[in-house]
Order: structure tokens, then C-alpha cells, then sequence
């Protein structure tokens, strides 16, 4: 991976860039963006920043998903990522079941300290937008740092517990982008 | 060359599509080994290894650097090189400057022009270190990838972001940057069973270190044998076989790095729903292999490939079995929702549906097959009441749920509804087989009710895009109009089907006109070059010899099967021996008639005859024109041919002897009218004159 990446957004894929399925997004078809979430990735890749996508995908350990079914998917995503001028630059995601103890599962920070290994990036400052507390915490643990959106689970979430004083909320990843980049600039 | 080692070279990325993976892997291959031959690099074997998240290729014994050469620079001739003193003149010392060597060290070179002065000297050949680098960045460059993603501050991209570069020449890391990144010895392994770095400390252990420590079967060929063995194995044991379609099986092959077969069953009352339906379901939607008996019949069963080696395969096996049971359930409920009202109700709903802007809805484009279709079968003296109905109801199960679910079984479905309204089995049959040949080399319909609806499809359609002026140009044919003359012209070929194709292009087009669209006769002849251009194209196919098809074309036969007969007797009659020379008198004959301008006799008067040979060759003539007869009747075209080689020798007789442009215009004018006569009776089956000399 490129040494020199130093402008990083981590985003979770369900409920912050597409819709989220009740029992998970199992083909290319019912894979939805969440309106807006692709033209703000652009935004970010034209403003220099890279991506890198999160994802639990519990289906794979069940069988109901197969992990060449999840490239398909993401193919998906890339094609209309790429068309709205984003790019994703890596995926990393969970292929395990609920108890099976794994160090990646959200609220267990592994898959972060995996983007931290392969990237060699310190995530101090390393912003992760994410719908849910799990992710929310797991991002926290690994010393990122996380925001809310109002998509997917987020709603209920920002109401549920666990969440951190001071954690910023947005109404969804367009309006995150844009106030991240102005106070960036 | 002593040093020769293994060069591997290894781009890892972002998981890349599946169906392109094999094609992108060749592709790397083949212009690698090109950039290396045009180097000038000596090497062996190839092999390529492709994976979702990897392409590889490793160049066996590779030498380490070119030949060193002797190059030879050309200067000035002698002649102009030195003045009177002997001194070298500007020209040779700017010559001897610019190769960085003194005048008095420039060898002499005689050749048949005269004498050049020249410089001479060894070329090192580049290394293999500084070569790789621009030839793989060229390779990369060129590699035939659709949407190449270009993002303004990351400007080199590939088809996916890459991660990781390899590239060791035995174990030395040749230094390579590309896509911001830096070759190193680092690869990865599987995403979940070896996620770790892996470290090549030569080359040639890339395959045996991803195999053994990676997870990883880097083989794309040998993966995809390993795959179809696995799922052929599994099907055995549940006592059916698999069905394996080759593009499903590549695939596959471009989801998995470490391929691991898994079976599934699903209820056996989804058995009740058109097999097909299940399978589209089971292939399309999940990549599935779907199982049928020794008998062929499809098995409530399924086997499917994992990426990943499960702990708990029983799990892995019942989620795929609860993934796919409502897309079956899906299909049986789009199944029994379409029985429920005949596929006649719908035909009104086309009126609905556009067919091509301009060209009106699917219900003008039924009423114009209704006419066509109809026409067809009566050509081919067969039911036109069948071929009508066929017609009427042949876009019907577009409107079906279950066509909406999965469009590739339009035409299928229209087969299974019609036989569910208790439609004439002939119509039922028709409505699938409209659709026919697909693809080159599929079957053709076997009914003759689906010949006429499967050509009247085509036709409509081809006279249609044309009068709109969307004829294929170049590469662009969207509206596949290529296959679909080809498709045309296979089943009237090689059904041998009576059909003229001026008389099927007016009545498609009248019936295109009776919908107030005119379609102008040049137009139509336009159709007719295209439909014979696709026939030139069909007969290349199958080896028939340029000339051949020109000697036919040249006397435009316009029903196909009959082009095609009088194609078979011309390629036989070239093998006779006498072809060669009755070819070269044809032509002869027709330069002096050409040439001649004078308006020539309808008959030969024979007591104008005054030589032998003249008197011969009528004879010759006259016994044939009997025998020829009937068998031209009969499309007999070889028969009649052999018939006519045996005027060889007259007309060789008659050429030795006879002085055909005669001063006496009378005798001259007769002469003509036999040649013209002699002529009439080969163009009777085709142009022989258009033959080549063989060899």
C-alpha cells in the first residue's frame, strides 16, 4: 500500500454509503446508495483524501453470503462509486459470526488495527464515520476518531447508549463531508 | 547467456471483476512476452497466475541482459569525403565527431555503389534491471481494460487500486515504482486464512509459498480444474452430475483464491416450476452449479464454491440453502401468477410496450410478423394458420412476471404458457424457437412453424433498423443485425428452405408500409448486399474459396439454398481438370463480346458454320442443351457442370481454328451468337469466368 497516504477517511459501508438490508446486503442488486453518500465521496477523492471502506459481513461464517458474492457486490459499489469520481481505495471487512470470539467483529477494534498495519498510518487524527455504537466504539478503541451519521442504525443509535460525550452527529455522510472539508481548508 | 534466472512480477489489488480477470491475466501475459521478444531478451516457459486479488507472471530462464551488438553507422561516400590534399572534408569530420571518435579511426566499407566511410562499434546490451521497468510500465499501459479510473490527483490507476508490487528477478528485487508504490519480495496471502506478509526469497518459490503458506491457489487454470473436479465430485456423491457452464466455471474461478465446493438441496416441490426458471435463479442470481440425474433431470440440489474454509460447514451449508429458497419461491410464485391468465390476455399490453422508436410497439411489430410469418410458412407449404397464431402471441410472455424476473428465458417461458393455454403444440414450439440461432453455432429451430416465426423475426427487424437509417457501420452494429442475417440465412442454407429474399424483403417491407412507414427500394437493395455480404462472410467461414462465391454472386441468385447448391457445384467443378481451361475461355469470350459492339444475332444460323471446329462445338452444344435442362430444373448445378466440362474439347478445337472477328460481317456476327450461346449455358449456374487460375 501506498506510504505516503496521510489524508484517510475510514467509512462503514451499511447505513453510512448504502441503505441497510434486514437480513444484509446479499446481491449487487440490493445494494442501494444512500442518496448523496456517493457525490460526497467524489467530493473527498477530488479533495485528495483516501477511502477505505469497513464492513461486517457475518454471512460469510453463516453461508448465507459467499465472499465471491461480496465482490460482486462491491464491484457495484466501485462501478458507481467511480462514476460519481470516487475512489475506494481498500475493503476491509469481518467475515465472522457473532460468537466467535474474533479480535475484528465492531466493538473489537481489530479490522482498524488492520487498516493501521497494511497502511502504516497512524489513525490519531484518522476520522470514522459510522452509523452505529459498535462501530462507533471500535473506531474509539483503535484511537480514531469517530463520528455519527442519522443513516442507517444511527437514529436509534444516537438515542441508544454507550455513546460518547462530545461525539459529533450528522445528518448523513454528505453533511459530514461538507463540513469536513471546510474545516479543513 | 550464463546468467538466466526466473522473473516474477506480481501486482496485488482490491478484489478485481471476476468476469474480466482471465481475459486481464492473458493479456498481461501476452504483452510481457512481447515487450521481452522485442528487447531482444532470451527466455522459456511462461506461466500466469490470476486471483480476485492478483496477477502474476513468471518468465522462466530469463537472460539477464541483451546480446551485446555491433552496430554500423553509415558516413559520407569516399568519393566526397577528402579534398585534393587529402584532407577530410567538413562532412566527415562532423560525422566523426557526432560517433565521438577521431576521422583517421573510420573503417572503409566497399559496396556496389562504391566506397562509404563508416564507424563500427559493440553495443552493450541493456540489463534486465534497466529494461523492466518502462517495458512493464508500457504493458500495464496497454492492457485492454474498459473503464481505466482516472481520479485528477492520483493520476497512474489500475482497473482496482493495487496494494502491493513484486518483482524479483531469481532473488534479487528489480526496483519498479508504479501507482505509487515501490517493487518489493512482500506478497500477501488469502484475505482471512493468511493475512500476513509473506516474503519470496526467490522467484520461482511464488507458486509453492501461496499454495502452501498463502491459502492461495494462484493458477487460474489449474484453480477453475480444481473447482470443476470438486463440484463434478460432489454432485457424484449426491447421485446426479453437474452442470457445468464454462462461463459460470470462469466466473467462479475469478471469486475464489482458495475454492472449497459446498452442496445444498432446496425443496422438491420447486421441481413443479419450469426447470429452467430454477436454473436461472440458481446460475444467474447465485452462482450456483445446478445437479441433474444420469437421466438429466434436474435434482432438487446444488453445489457452490467458497472462498473460505468454514469451521462449521454444516452452517455454511444451510445458509445457502435459506439464501437461495426465496428466490425459488420467487420464480414458483411468478410461475403460478402467470398461469393464472393466458398469455393471449397480455397481447393487448403490447400496445404498451415500444418495439424501437419509430418503428412502433411490439404489438405493430406482431401484426407485421402476423404477415410475414404467415407468408413464410406458405412459401414453405406449410400451416399459415399456425404460423399466424405464433405470430400474435410471440411477444406475449415479455409481459410475464416470470421473463421480468429473468429476461434470458424470453421465449422459453412463451413455450411453457402456451402449452399451459393448450395452444397447437406447433405454436408453442414456435414461440421458443423465434428466438433462434442465439449465438454462432446454436441450434437452429426444428419445426417449421419456428423457421418461419424465427425468420420473419429477424427480417422485421433488419428491414425496420434499415429504413430508419441505423444500418451497422463499422463496429457498430446495436442492434446485432450481423448475427441476426447470419441467423437468417443459416436456416434457409442449411434447412435448404425455398425462400427468395427479394420477394421475404417487399413483403416485410409492405408490411412495414401497410403501417405507413415506407421503406424505398434502394433501401431494400441495400438489405439484399447486406443479407449477400453475410453470405460471402458465412461461405468464407466454411472454407469456400473467394472466387467461388464470386462466380456465383456475379449471376445473383437471390434464393440462398440455391446460391449455396450452385456454391457446392462451382467449388467441385474447379477440382475437374477441365475447369482451368474452360475458365480461361469464358473469359476470352466474354472480353471479344464485350468488346465487339455490334448488336449480335439471338440465333445461330448453322448453315453460316463454314469451319470444323465452328460445326463441332454446335454440335457438342446441341446434345447438352436437352440433358442441361432438366437437370437445372432440378438445382442438379454439379451435374450440369460435368456435363459441361466435356465441351473442353471443342471449345479448345475452336479456338485453335477459328478466326472469330471475321472481316465478312455475317460470318463474324454468327460466330458471336455461338459464343454468346456457349457463354448463356455456364452463366445458367454461375460466372466461371470469375474463376482464379489454380496454383
Amino acid at each position: 500500500m501506498d506510504l505516503s497516504i496521510k489524508r484517510l477517511v475510514i467509512l462503514v459501508r451499511d447505513g453510512v454509503i448504502n441503505e441497510v438490508c434486514p437480513h444484509g446486503v446479499q446481491s449487487p442488486d440490493e445494494w442501494a446508495p444512500i442518496p448523496g453518500s456517493l457525490e460526497a465521496m467524489g467530493r473527498l477523492t477530488r479533495a485528495g483524501y483516501h477511502i477505505v471502506v469497513t464492513t461486517m459481513q457475518p454471512g460469510i461464517a453463516d453461508g448465507s453470503l459467499i465472499s465471491g458474492h461480496l465482490n460482486l457486490i462491491h464491484e457495484r459499489m466501485n462501478m458507481e462509486a467511480a462514476s460519481e469520481g470516487a475512489r475506494i481505495d481498500a475493503i476491509f471487512y469481518c467475515p465472522h459470526g457473532l460468537g466467535e470470539g474474533c479480535g475484528c467483529r465492531f466493538p473489537a477494534p481489530g479490522l482498524f488495527n488492520e487498516i493501521h498495519d497494511r497502511l502504516r498510518i497512524n489513525l490519531d487524527a484518522i476520522p470514522v464515520v459510522a452509523d452505529s455504537s459498535d462501530a462507533v466504539q471500535a473506531a474509539q478503541s483503535a484511537g480514531a476518531h469517530p463520528v455519527l451519521v442519522r443513516t442507517g442504525r444511527g437514529e436509534a443509535a444516537e438515542k441508544g447508549p454507550g455513546m460518547p460525550k462530545g461525539l459529533k452527529v450528522y445528518d448523513d455522510l454528505a453533511a459530514w463531508v461538507e463540513d469536513y472539508l471546510r474545516e479543513e481548508s | 547467456m550464463s546468467d538466466r534466472r526466473t522473473l516474477l512480477f506480481e501486482l496485488g489489488s482490491e478484489e478485481l471483476p471476476p468476469k474480466a480477470l482471465f481475459r486481464l491475466s492473458e493479456a498481461l501475459k501476452s504483452e510481457i512476452v512481447d515487450g521481452l521478444d522485442k528487447a531482444g531478451l532470451e527466455h522459456g516457459a511462461v506461466e500466469v497466475y490470476a486471483t480476485p486479488r492478483r496477477l502474476a507472471v513468471m518468465v522462466k530462464e530469463l537472460s539477464g541482459a541483451q546480446a551485446d551488438r555491433e552496430v554500423e553507422r553509415k558516413g559520407p561516400a569516399l568519393q566526397a569525403a577528402f579534398d585534393a590534399q587529402g584532407n577530410p572534408k567538413p562532412a566527415v569530420l562532423g560525422f566523426a565527431r557526432s560517433c565521438g571518435v577521431d576521422p583517421a579511426d573510420l573503417e572503409r566499407v566497399e559496396t556496389p555503389k562504391g566506397t562509404w566511410l563508416v564507424h563500427r562499434f559493440q553495443q552493450k546490451g541493456q540489463t534486465v534491471v534497466e529494461i523492466l521497468p518502462g517495458l512493464l510500465s508500457t504493458a500495464l499501459e496497454r492492457l485492454p481494460i474498459p473503464k481505466r479510473m482516472r481520479w485528477g490527483a492520483l493520476d497512474e490507476q489500475f482497473v482496482r487500486p493495487v496494494h502491493w508490487l513484486v518483482l524479483l528477478f531469481g532473488g534479487e528485487v528489480v526496483p519498479f515504482s508504479i501507482f505509487n508504490l515501490t517493487s518489493d519480495r512482500t506478497t500477501y496471502g488469502h484475505r482471512f486464512h493468511a493475512p500476513g506478509a509473506l516474503s519470496l526469497a526467490h522467484a520461482d518459490d511464488y507458486p509453492t509459498v501461496l499454495e502452501a503458506q498463502g491459502h492461495v491457489m494462484p493458477s487460474f487454470a489449474v484453480r477453475r480444474e480444481r473447482i470443476r473436479d470438486q463440484v463434478e465430485a460432489r454432485a457424484a456423491e449426491l447421485g446426479g452430475r453437474a452442470v457445468i457452464d464454462p462461463a459460470l466455471l470462469d466466473e467462479v474461478t475469478g471469486m475464489n483464491e482458495w475454492p472449497l465446493a459446498v452442496v445444498g438441496s432446496f425443496e422438491e416441490r420447486f421441481l413443479d416450476v419450469p426447470h429452467e426458471a430454477l436454473v436461472s435463479a440458481m446460475k444467474g442470481h447465485q452462482k450456483y452449479f445446478h445437479v441433474v440425474s444420469n437421466a438429466g433431470d434436474l435434482m432438487p440440489a446444488f453445489v457452490t464454491i467458497s472462498n473460505i474454509e468454514s469451521r462449521n460447514p454444516d452452517v455454511v451449508r444451510s445458509g445457502n440453502e435459506r439464501v437461495i429458497r426465496p428466490r425459488l419461491a420467487d420464480a414458483a410464485f411468478f410461475w403460478q401468477q402467470d398461469c393464472a391468465r393466458p398469455l393471449a390476455d397480455h397481447v393487448d399490453a403490447l400496445k404498451r410496450v415500444l418495439f424501437q422508436k419509430e418503428l412502433g410497439t411490439l404489438h405493430d411489430k406482431s401484426d407485421r410478423l402476423v404477415v410475414l410469418a404467415a407468408h413464410i410458412a406458405e412459401a414453405l407449404g406449410d400451416d399459415a394458420e399456425a404460423a399466424r397464431r405464433a405470430a400474435v402471441l410471440a411477444k406475449c410472455d415479455l409481459l410475464s412476471g416470470m421473463v421480468g424476473e429473468f429476461p434470458e428465458l424470453q421465449g422459453i417461458m412463451g413455450r411453457y404458457y402456451a402449452r399451459h393455454d393448450g395452444e397447437p403444440e406447433a405454436v408453442a414450439q414456435a414461440l421458443e424457437e423465434q428466438y433462434r440461432p442465439r449465438f454462432a453455432g446454436d441450434d437452429l429451430p426444428t419445426s417449421n412453424t419456428g423457421r418461419a416465426l424465427a425468420i420473419a423475426d429477424k427480417l422485421d427487424t433488419l428491414v425496420g433498423i434499415f429504413a430508419i437509417g441505423q444500418a451497422p457501420t463499422g463496429d457498430r452494429d446495436p442492434f446485432a443485425l450481423r448475427r441476426s442475417a447470419l441467423g437468417i440465412l443459416r436456416m434457409m442454407v442449411e434447412d435448404k428452405l425455398p425462400l427468395d429474399l427479394v420477394s421475404l424483403i417487399d413483403v416485410a417491407a409492405g408490411a412495414y408500409e401497410k403501417q405507413g412507414m415506407a421503406v424505398a427500394n434502394e433501401v431494400r437493395e441495400t438489405i439484399f448486399e447486406f443479407m449477400i455480404d453475410r453470405l460471402r462472410a458465412y461461405f468464407a467461414d466454411q472454407g469456400v474459396d473467394p472466387d467461388v462465391f464470386e462466380a456465383v454472386r456475379l449471376c445473383r441468385p437471390t434464393v440462398p439454398s440455391d446460391f449455396a447448391a450452385r456454391v457446392h457445384a462451382v467449388s467441385s467443378f474447379r477440382n475437374l481438370p477441365e475447369a482451368a481451361g474452360l475458365a480461361q475461355a469464358n473469359k476470352r469470350i466474354r472480353n471479344i463480346l464485350r468488346k465487339s459492339g455490334e448488336t449480335i444475332p439471338e440465333q445461330v444460323d448453322a448453315d453460316l458454320l463454314r469451319e470444323m471446329a465452328e460445326q463441332g462445338l454446335a454440335e457438342a452444344m446441341s446434345g447438352m442443351e436437352d440433358r442441361v435442362k432438366p437437370l437445372l430444373d432440378q438445382g442438379r448445378y454439379g451435374d450440369v457442370l460435368e456435363l459441361l466440362a466435356g465441351l473442353h474439347r471443342p471449345v479448345d478445337a475452336y479456338f485453335e481454328a477459328v478466326m472469330v472477328m471475321a472481316d465478312d460481317a455475317g460470318l463474324r456476327l454468327n460466330r458471336l451468337a455461338q459464343l454468346q450461346a456457349l457463354s448463356n449455358m455456364f452463366l445458367q449456374v454461375a460466372d466461371i469466368s470469375a474463376l482464379q487460375q489454380a496454383g
